[in-house]
């Protein structure tokens, strides 16, 4: 039985990192042996980063604000600062972020499964 | 190997697979900063302080794949250094005036001969198999005018404003002619580009609905089409989402908010004309949202 198969280094190194919900990527994690947890987090990581993203620049109404976001990413990612820009311009930001990690969990996890 | 120890790696590959899908669609959906991206040397999948291919040179390493983002899409244009070689420049555009001119009369079905030349040119240039009759399956219109339809429903908690996009089109009241999007209750990636990219399609007037309606609704149900937009030379890969209960007869088709706008299905130019076609895509392998003709037949010249 696995336990706690997180590499809490890796998760630190997004500005969204408050917001991740560990019990649930722990649980994702399980699927996969324990050698190859750390391997399986990064490509995760990945994953949320290209959902949130992906939602994120839905919600920008033009070009320039998208590329400011993405100038901050390129520049500082885990800067909890991103954050507050993003709820400065859309207050459900947060909601944003952890809805996209938890449709990718399960997305992926199907993906899994059932590929 | 045994089957026991090959399983994790063939899991690992599997999430590395998934990543691959979910980075198309990303560079898909957002090609208007896709230059700029490049520019900076930008890889959205990389952010952060760690490197996958650079430091892992394990399973990920092995593969190309996690640091190429860019590369991928140079490797989706390879297939269009091929397109560049089969069709000329004025076959290009005679394809998209002969579209045209075809979409400038009454909706209906295309004649044999155009059908068969657009559904060959398409595919070509889409790199995938577009037809007008599928399984025996086959529309009442292939052209005609269509329309903006509200959000749907994906599960009966959703909201209008858990759809993030193009609020102002509404949610409708109703769920969906198909039923719920949802996954065993959960709102999947797949479920949510499901109700961003669907078709709203007039069925009950199909000529058999009323006698062969159960496996008709079934057979179209998430159905993969692809609505080409000649006027704006864009064409979006959705699926079949609802039924259309208007039967009306000034537009053919209904389509989602996202479509309708990726799309410029109702640009100055365009003004609603369409081509809808089946994608014939047993292996489930293009992806739904926005391919740009212009670019895909530029990018390599």
């Amino acid at each position: 039985m696995n336990n706690n198969l997180i590499n809490v280094d890796y998760l630190k190194q997004v500005y969204y990192k408050s917001l991740l919900p560990l019990d649930k990527i722990n649980e994702f994690l399980a699927i996969f042996e324990n050698k190859y947890a750390d391997d399986a987090t990064k490509i995760l990581i990945s994953i949320m980063n290209i959902a949130i993203a992906s939602t994120l620049l839905d919600n920008f109404e033009n070009q320039e604000d998208k590329k400011q976001f993405l100038r901050l990413c390129q520049d500082d990612y885990h800067n909890p600062k991103i954050l507050d820009f993003l709820i400065d311009k859309f207050p459900d930001s947060q909601q944003n972020i952890l809805e996209s990690i938890e449709r990718s969990l399960l997305s992926a996890k199907k993906f899994i499964v059932e590929s | 190997m045994s089957a026991q120890t090959q399983q994790p790696s063939e899991q690992v590959r599997k999430l590395k697979l998934f990543l691959e899908k979910s980075k198309t669609n990303f560079y898909r959906d957002n090609e208007e900063i896709l230059n700029w991206l490049q520019d900076r040397n930008l890889r959205i999948e990389n952010l952060g302080q760690f490197d996958l291919v650079e430091k892992n040179q394990t399973l990920i390493s092995n593969s190309s794949v996690e640091s190429k983002v860019i590369e991928e899409f140079n490797q989706n244009n390879s297939g269009e250094k091929q397109l560049e070689s089969k069709i000329s420049a004025e076959e290009f555009n005679s394809i998209f005036e002969k579209l045209n001119n075809l979409l400038s009369l009454p909706a209906g079905q295309l004649e044999n001969q155009s059908e068969l030349y657009l559904e060959q040119q398409l595919s070509d240039l889409l790199g995938f198999d577009i037809v007008a009759e599928l399984d025996e399956h086959r529309l009442n219109h292939s052209t005609g005018i269509m329309s903006s339809e509200a959000h749907l429903k994906r599960s009966p908690n959703d909201k209008l404003t858990n759809h993030i996009n193009l609020l102002e089109a509404g949610l409708d009241k109703s769920r969906s002619a198909f039923g719920w999007f949802v996954n065993h209750g959960d709102i999947t990636q797949e479920a949510e580009d499901f109700e961003k990219y669907y078709f709203s399609l007039q069925l009950y007037q199909l000529q058999d609905w009323n006698i062969n309606y159960k496996d008709l609704k079934s057979w179209y149900k998430f159905r993969k089409m692809v609505v080409i937009n000649p006027a704006e030379r864009i064409a979006v890969v959705g699926v079949v989402g609802n039924i259309d209960r208007k039967n009306q007869f000034q537009q053919q088709f209904g389509a989602s908010p996202e479509i309708i706008i990726k799309g410029r299905i109702w640009s100055p130019k365009s003004k609603g004309k369409v081509l809808l076609m089946f994608v014939d895509d047993p292996k489930n392998e293009v992806p739904l949202g926005p391919i740009y003709f212009d670019k895909l037949f530029k990018e390599d010249r």
